[in-house]
Formats: C-alpha cells, structure tokens, sequence
C-alpha cells in the first residue's frame, strides 16, 4: 500500500499548492466584456445598480459589442464587500471594468494592481452623522471622547476624515467602533454607541424613531461625498482601446441621460431596484448644494485632480496604503476626450474648480 | 420526536416556543428600540405574505437548496473517501492527516480574500465554501467511526480470518456507521448554513443568502427574520430527514 | 496516531519512518516548498499568490509592532472563555435531553429549531441585548459550542441507554452504577468528539463575529487586510488560525486519547 499511497499524497500536496498558477492564466481572446457591478436580490428578482440599469436600457453598448461578435457580461458583486471583491477581479483578471469606489481603487494601484480611471462621475453618495433619538449632541464636536461606529476601510472613512478635520479634530479625538453597516445600526439604536457614521441607509434609522442625523454631507463641497467611478483593467484597455472606447462612450451617454432633470424621477425609480425605499433616495438627493448635473460629470477638472491628490494623501498618512502613488498615473483622459468631440456631448459639463 | 410521539407530548413541546414568541412580542412593543431588532409579529407576517406573493421566497430558497445540494454532494463524496483513506492507511493519516487537520481549522469566512483571488467571486467559489463545510466533518466522523471499532470485534474478525476487504465491509464500516450519520447531520446543517453564508460572501443572483443581506442593506429586518425563520426550518427538516433514514438503516442493520 | 489498527505490516522501514514525530512535517514542508517554487517560476503574480517569503516578514513585521500579539490575544480571550460556558452549558443541557425522556418533551423541539438559527445572523439582536463589547461576541461563540456539545452529549448517552440497557438490568445495576459503568464511559468518544466540533466552529464563528463588529482580534485584522489588499497580512492570519487552531484541536485529542486509555486500563 505505502509507496502508491505515499506517491497520491504527495501528488495532492502538489496540486493544492499549484493549483493557484494554472489558475493566473492569460486573458481569453475577446468573446465577452465583464463589466463588475453591484447585484441585489430583491422582490424575487436581481437588480443592479442605477448606473447599470441606465446603460442596459439604452441599449447602444450591446448593439456596437453584437456588430463585433463580442458579448457583454454583468459580473455581479456583492453589496457587502463591493472594493475587496472588485479588487480581486481586476487582479485575476476575471473582471475587465467596475464602477465603484475611489478609496478601493487607490488601494488596488498602490498595492501594484493596474487599474485606470476611465470615466469620472457617478451619481457620489452623501455621507451622514446620526446619533440616538434621545441624544443631546448637534454637532461632531459634542462627540469628543465618544464612541462613533464606522465601517474601516470602507470608501466613507475618508469623507469621515474630512468632517474630523474640519472641526478640528483627529482620529484620536474619538473611539472609533468598527462595525458594519447592519451592525452600527442595530449598536445605535440599542444605545451602545453616541453616534454611526454611514450613508443613506441614515434616513431609515430616523425614520425607524431610533436615530436623528445631525450633519449630511449635502451643504459640503462635492469632494465630501463618496465617489464612485469608471475604472478599467489596464492591460485590458491596452490591448482593446476600440473596445475600451466604446465602454466609455456608453457611460458618458448613460450619464448624459441621468443628468437631464426631466430623467431624473426615472433615475430614482430605477436605483429604487436596490430594495432602498423611493423616499430614502428622493430624501438622498434632495437640497444638496451639487446641481444634479455635476454629479455626472466625467470632466477631469481640477476638482476631479484635487479630490485625488487629497485622498491618496490620507490613505498614505492613514496607513491605508503602504506605497507612494501619483495620483496623476491613474487617469487615462483619452476616451472621456474622445466620446466628448460628439457635438450632442460637447460643452454639456462645464469644468469645476478645486479647492 | 417520532410520528409515534403522542399528542400530549408534542403540545408540550409547543409551550416553550409559545413562551419565547410571547416574550418577543413583548419586546417588539416595549419600545422604539427593542422594536429595531425584536420586529413586531404582525410585521413578520405581513413580510412573509409579501415574500411570498412576490414569489422571491420561494425563487431564493429554491436557488440556495439547490446550491446546497451540489455542494453537499461534492464534499461528502469526498469526505467518505478522504476519512476512510486516513482511517485505514497510517501513512496517509501521517501525511495528509496534519495538513488536513491544520487546514479544517482555519474559518471558511478567512478564505473568503483567498478563494476571491483564486477562484472568483461567483459560484465556483460558493460550492467551494459549501463543499469544505461539508468536507471536515464527513472527513472527522467517517475516520473516528471507523477507527473506534473494538479491538475484541477485530480479533473475532482475525479468529474467522477475514481478509481486508470483508474485515473493513462486515466489522469496521457496520460499527463506524452510528458515527458516520452523525457526521452527516452535523455536515448537512454546516453545508446549509455555509450556503447562505457563502451566498453572503460571493453575493450574486437568487439565494436566501442574497436576499437576507439586501433586505440587512435596506434594514428590512422582518425580511432578515424571515430569511432567518426559513434557514432556520429548512436546517430542522434536513435534519429530520436524516435523522429517519438513520433509523431506518441502522434498524436494517441489525 | 497511537489508536490506528494492527494492519498486517508488511514494510517494517517504512513503518518506522512515519511513526517519526519529524513525518507529521513532512508534508507543510512539501506545501511550502511548492509554493515557494510557484512564486519563483513567475508563472503566478506576486499579487495572486503572496511568496512565502514575504509573508514570514510581513509576520515578523506584526510582531514586532505588537499588532499581532493585541489581536491575538483579544481572540483567543473570546474563545476561551465562550467554549468553556458553551461546554459547560452543552454538557449540563445534553445529559438531560439523553437521560431524561419528560425534558426532551418539553424542550427537544426548541432545542432542534434554535440549532438551526446562524448566529451570524443574530447579530443584530445580540448587539441590541448585549451591547457591542465583549459580551455579545462571547455569546456568539458560546451558542455555537453549547449546541455542538449538546447534540453530541444527548446523541451519545441515548444511544448508550437503548444499546445497554439490557445489560444493566441484566446485572442489576442501580441508576448510578449504570451511569458509571455504562453511559460514561461509553459516550465519552463521542462527547469529546462534540467539543472538538464545538471548538473548531467557535473559531469559525468568532472570526466571522470579528469581521462584523470588531476593534481587534484575528479576523478584525483579515477583514481590514482585505480591504487594503494587504494579501500577506492575510495569508500570515490564514496560517495563523490554522496553526493555533490545531494546536487547540490537538490539545483536545491528546487529552482525549488519555482518557479512553485510562478507561481502556480499567476496563
């Protein structure tokens, strides 16, 4: 029995260990585009993202792909872990494009994934402070020395920092508990923490009676908000830039659409797919200093420059990433500048300035 | 409890329950608070209709027992042979034994980076979870069953000079069989309870799994609390399942 | 393993060879070395697969902050101190639902139902009625070990009583006796086998608690690796739980194999 046992397991051994490099194959040749977005189970069915439902409704992308044989694939991530999961898809190779968070993305080229910034814009979260329904501070600055639940790592830890800032405090001013977002909710409402940092899922804790949201990031510039963007897998925009192009000309239409005011009811219905109450996103959007416009706007303006040089500053000074990045290196301007020569595009989005 | 238990009994079984439901709707209206996380009855109920006439239970529950079972026959097809082959051969015990033992230990949730990176974040890498949920304790219960068999059964076995094979069909595997169900049903929870988990994880499509972190986004908690009811049931049924066919085979047996 | 069978022997060297305590290193040896050997072919990126390498400085390196040791020291806190009130609890509730028939009555079905809620779903109820401290994450772990050893202990004595129960009134034996002679030491196996079980699921679900809601502990450091991409803090967290969690695995079987000699000797 022994040698042919012995023999099998090692042969096992061996596997397990290199089943890893005959997993980092070579990117297919073109058959599909996957494009990464974030999927929701809702009422017996999937939905994805306002972003994608706008794109899939128009229709353009699918067609211009079919002409050329190639398919269009929605990779779906979870809800839950949107930057880790789109992280390593780029890093095996298994997604090709993703709209998601800016401080993700920092993560991934400073820890030598190549990723680019295809096409700004996005629609950006708002970021809230809610507090207990009996709680007696009105401002962060009541909050020294307090508990705050918030979710690290997560792309609103750096509007967190900012609010900090701001007020003249640092992270060492406040007990950060490191919750997630179901788990800060329930800590807030049973009192065990004086304050949750998150986002829209806000209004839902007011409007349960357990917590009151004393500051939003709606009066603050832009840059307070959660970005979330276009990027691409660079070795795949290197070698398909026709392709590439058309995936951002798609985007640019779509966020051509959603910034008309008369879409912008339609909008809400279609981000309404998530299972979030159309009451929460018409309260998410509502009295916010940023025109409706601007959210969609893929310039790279010196606002778009500022906001991520800041952030890759924080991350470094924060420990978030362990390497220098220049944050120029991420943009790749060519098929934002190439969609907007379409005269329908041009001068749509006038260039904002930074701080 | 058997179709033979008496009426009586099972009312009686029925009074805890009745008991902790009480105390839940209690909290559920004792305050705004408690109301977050203990959802009032009526609530849940209106939830379940709602779920149900939308059709997204069943969709999801279909979707993850199906899931569930793919799963479930990967890792303990696997499992039976794994524990036998360490069961039977020392060498392999010595060998493959220690990094079997090692790897079982480390949380399916801490592989969660790993499997993303190797394997994707779709479902290749949910019927991995599932099947290693499935794998460890089919793998442990098979090996210890089978290594517990009596040393005086083994010498009866020696006495009427039964080769391997026989020893292994007619006095090992008869004895180890108890320990194996066991396994089983162990097995079968962690494989039902890992899919939703994995259904989590690798969030994608129709899944109970999907559907109780979309409704834990939105803070729907008496959806979370359905999704956690049907887990909950469906797990009891598997297990009652087994539990019979345990009986009846064992019955067989002897 | 000291309990493996007499298999008729036929290559004595051999034999000798992985009765070594050096064999049981043979094969993370072999694991390590192929993987080294992946990283060093270049066929795998260094961010698919971390060299090993890279992941003993990385481990170094949280070493010597302290960081390692903190977490380290938070989890294994929760871990025991959840398994031992979950044995304790899983042994007390098991021994009555395997001796007596009026208790598995009133409280078998609750007890079968409630086996089945995740507790990672109960998350945020637990956090309602326990805070976010230390409290809830030791319930957490401790619901995990009392249903194990529940199970196992209740499994094994009913399954004892009806295998030997003829026996004891064979030979007359009182209540205790048959307790002494019969059901202890019969489901010892099986029992101890539960809190193994019990065990390694407490350390799964207290990383996955961890991840949740957590300030430190072993998970708490994966799951911000993770979002970081930090995969060499992840791998030396993979490597550390697997290896702590053997030892503790290990711990327990050492301490079960003495006893099932000792009941061996006295039998």
């Amino acid at each position: 029995m022994s040698f042919r046992h012995l023999l099998l397991t090692l042969a096992g051994a061996l596997t397990l260990a290199t089943s890893a490099a005959t997993l980092a194959d070579t990117p297919p040749p073109l058959k599909v585009v996957r494009i990464a977005t974030i999927t929701f189970a809702n009422n017996g069915k999937v939905g994805h993202t306002a972003e994608s439902a706008v794109l899939e409704n128009d229709g353009w992308l699918q067609a211009e792909l079919k002409k050329r044989g190639i398919a269009l694939e929605w990779v779906p991530v979870s809800p839950a872990a949107v930057g880790p999961q789109v992280n390593e898809g780029f890093a095996n190779g298994r997604i090709d494009f993703a709209g998601y968070g800016d401080l993700p993305s920092i993560i991934a080229n400073a820890s030598g994934i190549q990723t680019r910034l295809i096409v700004p814009g996005g629609p950006g979260s708002n970021t809230y402070l809610v507090v207990p329904a009996g709680s007696s501070a009105k401002s962060i600055k009541d909050l020294k020395g307090k508990r705050i639940a918030l979710h690290r790592g997560r792309p609103w830890e750096y509007p967190f920092s900012k609010l900090l800032a701001a007020n003249g405090l640092t992270f060492n001013d406040v007990k950060i508990i490191n919750l997630n977002p179901q788990a800060g909710a329930a800590a807030l409402a049973s009192g065990s923490v004086d304050a949750f940092f998150t986002l829209d899922d806000a209004y839902l804790l007011a409007d349960k009676g357990v917590g009151k949201i004393i500051w939003d990031s709606k009066q603050s510039a832009p840059d307070w908000k959660m970005r979330a963007e276009l990027w691409g897998r660079k070795a795949f925009i290197d070698q398909y830039p026709e392709i590439t192009q058309l995936i951002a000309t798609a985007h640019i239409r779509a966020a051509h659409w959603s910034a008309q005011e008369t879409n912008r009811k339609a909008y809400y219905q279609l981000a309404s797919a998530s299972g979030t109450p159309l009451s929460v996103i018409e309260r998410e959007y509502a009295g916010d200093i940023t025109p409706w416009k601007d959210r969609f706007s893929p310039l790279y303006d010196s606002f778009l420059q500022d906001h991520y040089r800041d952030e890759v500053a924080y991350a470094r000074n924060a420990g978030v990433i362990h390497a220098d990045l220049d944050y120029r290196s991420l943009f790749d301007t060519r098929f934002v500048d190439a969609a907007l020569k379409d005269p329908a595009l041009a001068g749509f989005w006038s260039p904002r300035r930074g701080q | 409890m058997s179709a033979s238990t008496p009426w009586p009994d099972r009312l009686r079984g029925l009074v805890i329950p009745a008991v902790l439901l009480t105390l839940w709707q209690w909290a559920a209206h004792h305050s705004t608070v408690y109301a977050y996380a203990f959802v009032p009855l009526e609530q849940i109920w209106q939830g379940l209709l709602q779920s149900v006439t939308d059709g997204g239970l069943f969709i999801n529950l279909g979707a993850s027992l199906a899931r569930t079972s793919a799963g479930l026959l990967i890792g303990s097809v696997a499992g039976l042979a794994l524990g036998g082959i360490l069961a039977l051969s020392p060498l392999a015990d010595k060998l493959a034994g220690t990094l079997f033992h090692a790897l079982r230990q480390v949380p399916l949730l801490a592989w969660a980076p790993l499997i993303g990176l190797w394997f994707g974040n779709s479902e290749p890498a949910r019927l991995l979870v599932i099947s290693l949920a499935e794998l460890y304790p089919v793998t442990l219960n098979t090996f210890e069953g089978l290594h517990q068999t009596e040393q005086r059964h083994l010498e009866l076995a020696g006495l009427y000079q039964l080769n391997l094979w026989q020893q292994f069909w007619r006095v090992r595997l008869p004895g180890a069989l108890p320990q194996v169900f066991t396994g089983l049903m162990h097995a079968l929870t962690f494989a039902w309870i890992s899919a939703v988990g994995a259904e989590m994880l690798f969030s994608a499509g129709p899944g109970i799994g999907s559907m109780m972190l979309t409704a834990e986004t939105n803070q729907r908690m008496e959806i979370v609390l359905i999704c956690v009811i049907t887990i909950s049931i469906m797990g009891a049924l598997m297990n009652l399942g087994l539990a019979a066919l345990a009986r009846r085979s064992l019955r067989w047996h002897q | 393993m000291s309990l493996s069978l007499p298999l008729p022997v036929r290559a004595l060297p051999w034999r000798r060879l992985i009765n070594h305590p050096g064999f049981l290193l043979v094969a993370p040896a072999l694991l390590l070395a192929a993987w080294q050997t992946a990283c060093n072919s270049g066929a795998v990126s260094p961010q698919l697969l971390v060299p090993p390498v890279q992941v003993w400085r990385t481990a170094l390196a949280l070493i010597s902050s302290g960081e390692l040791w903190q977490n380290l020291s938070a989890s294994l806190y929760r871990l025991f101190t959840g398994f031992v009130a979950g044995t304790v609890g899983g042994l007390v509730f098991g021994a009555l639902l395997g001796t007596k028939p009026r208790f598995v009555v009133w409280f078998g079905p609750t007890f079968n139902l409630l086996r089945q809620v995740p507790g990672i779903a109960l998350v945020p109820a637990l956090i309602l009625l326990f805070g976010v401290g230390e409290t809830f994450k030791i319930v957490v772990v401790g619901k995990a070990v009392f249903f194990s050893v529940a199970l196992a202990t209740g499994e094994s004595i009913r399954a004892v009583s009806g295998r030997w129960s003829e026996v004891g009134e064979l030979y007359r034996l009182s209540h205790w006796q048959r307790l002494r002679y019969i059901t202890l030491p019969a489901s010892l196996a099986p029992v101890l086998t539960g809190m193994r079980i019990g065990l390694n699921r407490a350390w799964m679900v207290l990383v996955a608690t961890e991840l949740i809601a957590s300030e430190s502990g072993l998970g708490q450091m994966m799951e911000m690796a993770r979002q970081m991409f930090q995969m060499d803090v992840v791998m030396v967290g993979i490597v550390l739980t697997g290896v702590i969690g053997f030892a503790l695995d290990r711990g327990l079987r050492v301490i079960q194999r003495a006893l099932l000699r000792r009941q061996g000797a006295n039998a």
